[in-house]
């Protein structure tokens, strides 16, 4: 959908029309859920938070100056509503996370790197786990993560750089364990 | 080693999992709680406008009985200032006009304030 469309359908919903918002709802919830799910990790919890973006985008939609593509000012709010469900479901959060990992186990055991740093990512802090993930969709460019999550790109690069690092150590401490728990059996 | 980590995070990432299907009533959910904001808001607003306007009416009434009160005998509300008598209890009862003028004035600016703000969140 073209940014004027958008702007149209805005303006329509701001003088009243609310059902028009059920097309930008249908348009991006898509996206949404997706920040969402890979934020929070959680099926449920992520619908809930895709749904509370899109509220809160239609309480503020009068204060949507354009400045920025409408797709990107509700991706802000996305990965804001992210982080706060991240934390408040934290641990609910990585417990379903480990239950869904050991139900599709031998589905996952033909990649065992994927699952070591599906894991690793999980016990990064919810904060850190959006930055990374807006920094490797796809479908977001460096300048869109940076408005999103309101930093400067140089911010951007500096903490993915420091996750980065982090996930590594992560990722080291795991193997060792695992080469631990071998020599143990 | 940074490389592959890269590729990894970015195939980490972006891979599609089957928990990532939404309902297919989400739209319908959405719409549900926005439309309960709106008849929200339409409720929000008539008991305000009504309210202050409410006060406007019942100070202006207590405006005008006061000063029928205050006033000299006879109904005229002129009001004579006289310095020379300053000991008079008159001048209380005259000069008490001008804090009630004051205070009606602020509510009015107040209330102005009140409907100005309502009107640009609706």
């Amino acid at each position: 959908m073209e940014e004027v469309q958008v702007k149209e359908h805005i303006n329509q919903i701001i003088s009243g029309d609310t059902r028009e918002y059920s097309i930008l709802v249908e348009q991006y919830k898509g996206m949404v859920y997706s920040i969402c799910f890979k934020i929070i990790g959680n099926q449920e919890l992520a619908e809930e938070a895709a749904q509370d973006t899109f509220v809160k985008a239609f309480k503020s939609l009068n204060k949507f100056r354009g400045n920025s593509k409408f797709s990107t000012w509700l991706y802000q709010i996305a990965y804001f509503t992210s982080i706060n469900a991240a934390r408040k479901g934290k641990k609910e959060s990585v417990d379903l996370q480990e239950v869904y990992l050991s139900e599709n186990k031998n589905e996952l055991e033909t990649d065992e790197r994927k699952v070591l740093l599906h894991q690793a990512i999980n016990q990064l802090k919810p904060e850190e786990k959006a930055i990374i993930t807006l920094y490797y969709l796809k479908e977001l460019s460096l300048e869109e993560v940076a408005v999103v999550a309101r930093l400067s790109l140089s911010n951007v690069k500096v903490k993915v750089h420091r996750i980065k690092k982090k996930l590594g150590s992560i990722l080291e401490n795991m193997l060792n364990e695992e080469i631990k728990e071998l020599k143990y059996e | 080693m940074n490389n592959n980590l890269d590729k990894d995070l970015q195939e980490a990432i972006n891979e599609e999992s089957s928990s990532q299907e939404l309902s297919s009533n989400f739209t319908f959910k959405v719409m549900d709680k926005v439309e309960q904001i709106d008849l929200k808001r339409e409720i929000k607003k008539s008991p305000l406008v009504n309210w202050v306007s409410g006060l406007i009416f019942t100070l202006f009434g207590i405006l005008i009985t006061l000063i029928l009160l205050l006033g000299e005998r006879g109904g005229s509300i002129a009001i004579n200032i006289d310095f020379t008598t300053l000991q008079d209890r008159s001048f209380v009862k005259t000069f008490m006009l001008v804090p009630i003028i004051v205070l009606v004035v602020g509510i009015f600016v107040f209330a102005d304030t009140l409907l100005r703000k309502r009107n640009k969140g609706i």
